[in-house]
């Protein structure tokens, strides 16, 4: 997938853990973990728009696009 | 999908007693004729009945007392206890919150398997061995419908679990 999701980067900036951030996003760590290893098959905006407000970030910042 | 699960309840129930009736029915007459337990009479030659249980009251009667009739009757009310049986399985299956299940389309799998093949197997061998009046042609030809419906239901069922398979991987 040419879309890759860098939230564990955010987390470390952020000095938070995944299942925190699972916790505010109110989604599994299961959920969390789809998102983070590239098997989710899209992110909803909700979602994204809440990663950013809770990370203080860009989307820019979580996803990032590397042509394969 | 309200009205479709109050259906789907009391479908279950309903067929879970027909089934368990049909099949303790069919151990009953069995283990009858091969045990000669008491319930087990012949009133006639070549006539037999089949008490209930702890009673002198007939249950079932037979008008021949051969190999080919007893199997007849004893498969056939076995057939329509694994039929129940199924059946509550799919009514099972739409009684559920979360209705496209891989257990939901393997239910609806087994239910037209034992319609569209079992069935029309077993009813040319009842038809060939039966001399009573029962109505096989018809009964094949809406099981087989049923089968057919079954079939159906399947595919859609296959393609509503890939999709929200899909859909559960969009966070």
């Amino acid at each position: 997938m040419p879309i890759v999701v860098n939230i564990d980067v955010m987390l470390a900036k952020r000095k938070m853990q995944s299942k925190d951030l699972a916790e505010k996003l109110d989604i599994t760590p299961a959920n969390l973990s789809i998102l983070k290893t590239g098997k989710a098959k899209g992110i909803r905006f909700d979602t994204l728009n809440a990663i950013c407000k809770i990370l203080i970030c860009q989307p820019g910042d979580v996803l990032e696009f590397v042509d394969e | 999908m309200k009205l479709v699960r109050i259906i789907s309840v009391i479908g279950f129930y309903v067929t879970r007693l027909a089934a368990f009736a049909y099949l303790i029915t069919a151990l009953y007459v069995l283990l009858s004729v091969l045990l000669k337990l008491p319930g087990y009479e012949m009133p006639e030659h070549n006539k037999f009945s089949i008490n209930y249980p702890f009673s002198n009251k007939h249950f079932l009667n037979g008008s021949e007392n051969t190999a080919a009739y007893i199997f007849e009757m004893v498969a056939l009310i076995f057939f329509y206890g694994v039929f129940f049986l199924l059946l509550g399985n799919v009514f099972k299956t739409f009684e559920q919150k979360k209705l496209f299940t891989s257990q939901g389309v393997s239910h609806l799998k087994r239910f037209y398997i034992l319609n569209l093949f079992i069935c029309p197997v077993l009813f040319v061998i009842l038809m060939i061995l039966s001399h009573e009046d029962i109505s096989y042609p018809i009964l094949l030809v809406a099981h087989i419908v049923i089968g057919i419906f079954s079939l159906f239901l399947v595919a859609i069922f296959n393609q509503g679990l890939k999709l929200q398979n899909d859909q559960d991987l969009y966070i």
